[in-house]
C-alpha cells in the first residue's frame, strides 16, 4: 500500500520545485488504529476556508473555461454560441496543433534529459564523501530552480544572442562557422529553449533522486556486489528500481512544467521564429488578449488541462504498482 | 488500495464538474450586450481651471521623450494640466490595449496602433464632436481617413473619427550615402528592377545590401511595397487595410512580391540573421556601415541624423515600372481617448494642441521624426538641409499630392502583424513556406480576425 | 589507489564540475555583463577592465525597484500566511478528523495539482474584473491562494497522516478537545512541514509571472517577476542594464533559498529516514 505520490506542483506556469516534496510525496502511510469514527460536521469548518478559496478561484473558473469554449466571444461584447467550432479548430488549424506538438518535444528537454542527467549527478554526488564539496554541488545545481523563470529566460536569451557566451565559446574553440543567433534559427530555436528547461529542472531532479538513493538499503548493494554485479548492472538491478517513486515525482512535475510552459517562451522567443517555438500556454495568452478569441483560447486551455491529466495518469499508476 | 479508490473518486467528481460546466454552457458568458451606438459625449473645448493629471499611455522607446516634451509644452500653456507619460513596450501594449481600456485603471489618452475591435466594443470616444468644435473638419480630410470607422465597427476609411495624432509615420528606404556612391548609385532607383541591380552590385562589392529587422516585422515593409509596386496600384491593399467587404490580397501581386522578397533572401541581399535583428539593432548596424540600404520609417530619421549628420539619405520605395506611381506606408501616430477617461475634454484639447501649436509641430518632426499634418495653412516645420529628416518630410509632401500614401497592412487587424505577417514573412525568408501559401495564409488569418 | 581508480575519480569529479558550471555560468555571464560600460554590448563572459558597479544603482531606479519590492512583499504577505494556515487546517482535518465527504473534497483538490495556470487565466480575468479587483494586488493574491491550495493541502495532509495516533489518544485522555489537540500536540510537531511549505509558497509568489502580467497593468503593483517582464520590454535592448536589473530581482529568491536550503534538505532527509 502506497500513498499517492501526487505531483508536487507548486505552480505550473513557473515551476519552482521543492526538494522537500519528497517526504510528503513518498512518506509511507502509518497505519492508524482508528477508533470507531463518526462523521463530524464541525470538521467541515476546518476544510471550508481552503476548499472555498480553491472552489472560487480554481474550480469555478475551470468550469467557466469549459463554458467559454462553446462560444464565440471577444471578451468584451456579447457572446454567440459556436457549437464545437473552437474544438474542431484545435485539430484542424496547423498552428494550434503544432503548439501542442512543440510542448511534447519540450518534454524531452524538461523531463528526459534532467532525469537522465539527474541520475548521473546524484550518483556522482553520492560517491563523494559528505562535506563541503557535496553540499556545494547540491546547492549550485539547485539554484536555477529557485529563480524566477523570467530571469532564466533573460539570462539564456543573452547566452544565445549573437554576442552571447555560447557563440563566444564556439569562436574561442575555432568553431566560428557554427555561431548563429540561436533563438531565431529555425532548426535550433526549439532545442535551445529546451536547454533552458534542462537548466531549470536539473537541480530539482538531482536533489530528489539523491534523497531517493540515500533511502535504498545498503544491504541491497552488498548483495548485488556479492553476486558479482558491475556498476552498470548494479545500477539497473538496485538503484533504478529503488528510485521508482522519486522518478515518478520528477517525471510528473517536469512534464507538467513542459506541457504548460509559458514564462520562458514568452520572454525569450514569443513563439518565433515563424511558429517554431509556439506552445499552448503562449497561444492561449495571445488568443485571449491579442486576438480576443476567448472561446478559442478556452477550448485550447481545457484541452491542455485534459492533456496534462491524460499524460500524468499512467505515470502515477506506474508509481503505485509494486 | 486506498489510492486507487481515491482516483476513482477523482474521476467521479471530475465527471460531475464537467456536467456542471456543460449546464453552465447553456447560458452565454459575460458580455454587456448593450449594442447601442458608440458613446458620444458633450464636447467642450475648454480645459477648465481644476488641476488635472492627464495620463498618457504610449509605447516604450522614442515615444517617451517625445510625448514628455509635448506634455511639458501643454503644461506651459495650461498650468492646471499635468501630463503624465506612461509606457509599455509595443508588443505588450498592442496585446493588452482592449483590456486596459475595458479595465478600471484607464489612461486619458492611449497610443492606438491598431483599432481592432476597440470601436465595436465601444472602448474609444468618438471624436466627431471635437472635430467640429475645434474645426478639424475644415482641414484636409485625408489625414483622418484611417481612423474613421463605419457603423459595423470594422470597416475603416469612412464613418466617425476615433483617433488623431501629432504627426504621420512614413516608410521608404534609407541609404548610406558613402556606400551608395561606392556601388555607383547616382540617383535613387526609379524602378524595382533598378533597385535589384543596385542590390546585386552591393553584394558583388562585398557589402551587406540591405539591413532590416526581421524579428519584429521590418521585413513586412518592403514586402508591402513590393505588393503595391507589382500591382502598379495600391487600391487593393488599401481596401484590405480598411476591411472593405470582399477585400483580398491572396492574388498574383502578393505572390509575385513574396517571390521577390524570398529571392532577395536567397541571394543574400538580406542579413543572414535577419530574423534575429530587431528595430533597435537594425539602425545601429546600419549606422555602423553594415548595410547600404535600410527600409524603414521616418521615426528613425532623427537618430540617423544624430549618428551622422548628412551621411544618410532617404528615397521612396521604387515603383514597378518607369514613371509608375510611388507608394509609401503611412499612419498617424494615433492617440485615442478611452471611453472611460474622466478627462475627455482635456484630452481632446491636448490632441488639438499637438496638431496646431507650432512648437509642438516642430517637436513632432525633431523629436518624433514624424510629419505633422493639421490645417492646410499651418507652417511646415523646418529641418536642416540634406538631413534624413528633411528628406522624409519632402517625400511626404510629394506623396500627399500624388495620392501615394497607403496604410500599413500590419494595422489591418489587431493581431495580423504579430500572428501572421511577422511569422509568415520569417517562414518565407527561411524558405519554409511558398509565396502562394504565404498569400493564402495571411488572407485566411485576416478573414478569421474579421470574423468572416 | 591504482592509477585507473585515480583517473576514474578525476573523470567523475570533472563531470560533476561540468554540470555545476552549466548551472552557474548563465548567472556569471549576467554578472560580468551587468558590470560593463552602460550602453555597450560586451562579450558573453569577460571581466570588464573598469567595472561599473553603478549600473546596479541605475537599474534600481530605472525599474522603480523599491516600489516593486514593496509590492512583492505585500503580495507575499497576503498569500503565504493565509495559504499556509488554511492548508494546515484542511490537511489536518482530512488526515485526522472524519470529515464528511472528505474523500470527495480531497479528490477535487488533487485534480487541481495538475491544472496549468493558463487554463484558468482567461476566466479569472473576467471574474476579477466583475469583482472590481482588476489592477489591484488582491487580483494576484486571491487567485494565488486558490491555485496554491491543492499543493498545500496535499503537503500538510501527508504530514499529518504520519502523525503518531498515540499522541491524539493521550491528549484525549487528558480531556483536550479537537482544537486543543491540534494546537498543543500536532501543530508544534508540524513546524518543519509548514515552514518548508511557507518557503515554497514564498518562492512561488515572488516568482509568479503570468498572473501579474494578465491581471495587473501597472508594473509597480506586480510581483518582481512580473515587473521584470515589463522591464525587459522597456529596456530589453540595453543588455547591461537588463542584466543588472535581473540580478537585483534574483537576489531575494537566492538569499531565501540559501538561508533555508539546509531546512529544506533536512525535511527531505527526514522523509528519507521514514
Amino acid at each position: 500500500m502506497a500513498s499517492i505520490s501526487g505531483p508536487p506542483v507548486v505552480r505550473q506556469a513557473s515551476p519552482t520545485a521543492d526538494p522537500a516534496s519528497v517526504p510528503a510525496a513518498t512518506q509511507p502511510v502509518v497505519p492508524r488504529r482508528t477508533a470507531p469514527r463518526t462523521r463530524r460536521w464541525s470538521a467541515l469548518l476546518w476544510v471550508a476556508p481552503a476548499f472555498g478559496m480553491y472552489a472560487v478561484f480554481v474550480l469555478f473558473p475551470m468550469a467557466q473555461s469549459v463554458q467559454y469554449s462553446f462560444y464565440d466571444w471577444d471578451g468584451i461584447g456579447p457572446a454567440t454560441p459556436a457549437g464545437l467550432d473552437n474544438w474542431k479548430a484545435i485539430f484542424t488549424r496547423p498552428e494550434l496543433l503544432h503548439s501542442v506538438e512543440h510542448a511534447f518535444i519540450l518534454v524531452i528537454f524538461y523531463t528526459v534529459l534532467p532525469v537522465g542527467l539527474g541520475l548521473v549527478a546524484a550518483s556522482l554526488i553520492r560517491e563523494l564523501r559528505p562535506g563541503a564539496f557535496s553540499t556545494t554541488a547540491r546547492v549550485v545545481l539547485f539554484i536555477p530552480q529557485v529563480l524566477p523563470l523570467v530571469a532564466a529566460g533573460i539570462a539564456w536569451t543573452w547566452m544565445y544572442s549573437s554576442d552571447g557566451l555560447v557563440n563566444q565559446v564556439l569562436r574561442a574553440v575555432g568553431l566560428e562557422q557554427h555561431t548563429r543567433a540561436w533563438l531565431s534559427d529555425f532548426t535550433f530555436a526549439l532545442p535551445a529553449v529546451g536547454v533552458i528547461g534542462v537548466w531549470v529542472m536539473l537541480g530539482f531532479c538531482t536533489v530528489l533522486l539523491l534523497a531517493g538513493i540515500g533511502k535504498i538499503d545498503p544491504a541491497l548493494y552488498e548483495a548485488a556486489r556479492l553476486d558479482g554485479a558491475g556498476r552498470i548492472s548494479e545500477f539497473f538491478a538496485v538503484t533504478l528500481p529503488g528510485l521508482r517513486r522519486e522518478l515518478v515525482v520528477c517525471t510528473t512535475f517536469t512534464m507538467i512544467a513542459a506541457l504548460a510552459s509559458f514564462d520562458v517562451i514568452q520572454i525569450s522567443t514569443q513563439g518565433g521564429p515563424g511558429y517554431q517555438t509556439m506552445v499552448p500556454g503562449v497561444e492561449i495568452y495571445r488568443l485571449t488578449f491579442l486576438q480576443q478569441h476567448v472561446g478559442q483560447a478556452s477550448a485550447l486551455a481545457v484541452f491542455l488541462a485534459a492533456l496534462v491529466l491524460v499524460v500524468i495518469w499512467p505515470i502515477q499508476r506506474l508509481g503505485r504498482e509494486k | 488500495m486506498r489510492s486507487l479508490t481515491q482516483y476513482r473518486g477523482i474521476v467521479r467528481v471530475a465527471a460531475i464538474a464537467a456536467a456542471a460546466a456543460l449546464l453552465l454552457a447553456a447560458c452565454a458568458p459575460g458580455g454587456n450586450s448593450e449594442a447601442g451606438p458608440a458613446p458620444t459625449r458633450q464636447a467642450s473645448t475648454g480645459v477648465g481651471s481644476e488641476p488635472v493629471t492627464l495620463r498618457l499611455l504610449v509605447n516604450s522607446g522614442v515615444d517617451v521623450p517625445f510625448y514628455t516634451a509635448l506634455g511639458e509644452l501643454f503644461h506651459a500653456k495650461y498650468d492646471n494640466v499635468t501630463v503624465k507619460v506612461e509606457n509599455q513596450d509595443y508588443a505588450t501594449l498592442t496585446t493588452n490595449i482592449a483590456h486596459i481600456l475595458a479595465g478600471s485603471n484607464v489612461p486619458d489618452l492611449v497610443r492606438v496602433s491598431q483599432l481592432g475591435n476597440l470601436i465595436e466594443d465601444h472602448l474609444l470616444t468618438g471624436l466627431d464632436p471635437y472635430a467640429k468644435a475645434y474645426g478639424w473638419d475644415q482641414w484636409p480630410q485625408s489625414q483622418f481617413a484611417s481612423t474613421r470607422v463605419g457603423p459595423d465597427g470594422k470597416q475603416r476609411g469612412t464613418g466617425s473619427l476615433y483617433a488623431a495624432g501629432a504627426g504621420f509615420g512614413l516608410t521608404g528606404v534609407y541609404y548610406n550615402k558613402a556606400l551608395a556612391q561606392r556601388i555607383g548609385m547616382t540617383r535613387p532607383p526609379a524602378t524595382v528592377a533598378e533597385f535589384e541591380q543596385l542590390l546585386a552590385k552591393a553584394k558583388d562589392a562585398g557589402l551587406q545590401p540591405i539591413m532590416i529587422n526581421g524579428k519584429d516585422g521590418g521585413s513586412v515593409y518592403p514586402l508591402q511595397n513590393l505588393v503595391m509596386s507589382s500591382a502598379g496600384d495600391a487600391q487593393a491593399v488599401q481596401d484590405w487595410n480598411y476591411a472593405k467587404p470582399g477585400a483580398s490580397i491572396d492574388n498574383a501581386a502578393t505572390v509575385k512580391a513574396a517571390t521577390s522578397l524570398q529571392r532577395w533572401g536567397q541571394a543574400g541581399y538580406l542579413p543572414a540573421d535577419v530574423n534575429d535583428i530587431d528595430q533597435t539593432r537594425a539602425p545601429a548596424e546600419f549606422v555602423k556601415g553594415n548595410g547600404v540600404f535600410f527600409p524603414s520609417g521616418n521615426w528613425q530619421a532623427p537618430a540617423l541624423d544624430k549618428a551622422g549628420a548628412g551621411q544618410f539619405g532617404f528615397f521612396l520605395f521604387p515603383s514597378g515600372e518607369t514613371g509608375g506611381p510611388s507608394y509609401a506606408m503611412t499612419a498617424p501616430a494615433n492617440l485615442g481617448i478611452p471611453a472611460k477617461s474622466p478627462h475627455a475634454d482635456v484630452a481632446a484639447a491636448f490632441l488639438d494642441f499637438v496638431q496646431t501649436n507650432s512648437q509642438a509641430r516642430q517637436d513632432t518632426v525633431t523629436l518624433g521624426g514624424l510629419v505633422p499634418a493639421g490645417p492646410s495653412e499651418a507652417a511646415a516645420p523646418t529641418a536642416p538641409e540634406g538631413s534624413a529628416v528633411a528628406a522624409t518630410v519632402g517625400s511626404f509632401q510629394e506623396l500627399l499630392k500624388s495620392n501615394g500614401l497607403v496604410g500599413f497592412m500590419a494595422d489591418a487587424t489587431a493581431s495580423i502583424h504579430v500572428n501572421s505577417l511577422i511569422p509568415q514573412t520569417q517562414l518565407l525568408l527561411a524558405g519554409k513556406t511558398t509565396p502562394e501559401a504565404f498569400a493564402a495564409k495571411v488572407q485566411s488569418d485576416y478573414e478569421r480576425d474579421l470574423g468572416q | 589507489m591504482t592509477t585507473s581508480a585515480v583517473a576514474q575519480r578525476v573523470t567523475r569529479t570533472g563531470l560533476l564540475l561540468a554540470l555545476m558550471l552549466f548551472a552557474i555560468v548563465p548567472l556569471l555571464s549576467m554578472f560580468t555583463t551587468a558590470l560593463a560600460t552602460p550602453g555597450s554590448t560586451p562579450q558573453g563572459l569577460s571581466w570588464p577592465s573598469d567595472p561599473h558597479w553603478h549600473n546596479f544603482v541605475d537599474a534600481w531606479s530605472a525599474a522603480n525597484f523599491l516600489a516593486l519590492f514593496r509590492s512583492s512583499t505585500l503580495i507575499v504577505l497576503g498569500v503565504v500566511p493565509a495559504t499556509v494556515a488554511m492548508a494546515t487546517a484542511a490537511g489536518y482535518a482530512l488526515a485526522q478528523l472524519n470529515v464528511p465527504f472528505g474523500k470527495a473534497i480531497y479528490g477535487l483538490l488533487l485534480v487541481g495539482l495538475t491544472l496549468p495556470f493558463e487554463a484558468l487565466i482567461t476566466p479569472l480575468y473576467y471574474d476579477l474584473r466583475s469583482m472590481g479587483l482588476l489592477g489591484t494586488r488582491l487580483a494576484i493574491i486571491l487567485p494565488l491562494i486558490g491555485l496554491l491550495m491543492p499543493f498545500g493541502v496535499f503537503w500538510m495532509r501527508a504530514h499529518f497522516l504520519g502523525a503518531e495516533p498515540a499522541l491524539t489518544e493521550a491528549a484525549k485522555v487528558d480531556g483536550a478537545n479537537t482544537w486543543q489537540t491540534f494546537r498543543r500536540v500536532h501543530l508544534p510537531l508540524a513546524t518543519s512541514a509548514w515552514s518548508a511549505l511557507a518557503v515554497l509558497f514564498f518562492l512561488a509568489s515572488w516568482n509568479q509571472y503570468l498572473l501579474p502580467l494578465v491581471l495587473v497593468d501597472d508594473p509597480t503593483k506586480r510581483t518582481v517577476a512580473g515587473g521584470l517582464g515589463a522591464f525587459q520590454g522597456q529596456y530589453g535592448t540595453d543588455i547591461v542594464l537588463l542584466c543588472a536589473g535581473s540580478l537585483l530581482i534574483i537576489l531575494p529568491s537566492l538569499v531565501i533559498f540559501l538561508i533555508f536550503q539546509r531546512n529544506l534538505v533536512k525535511a527531505l532527509m527526514q522523509g528519507a529516514v521514514k
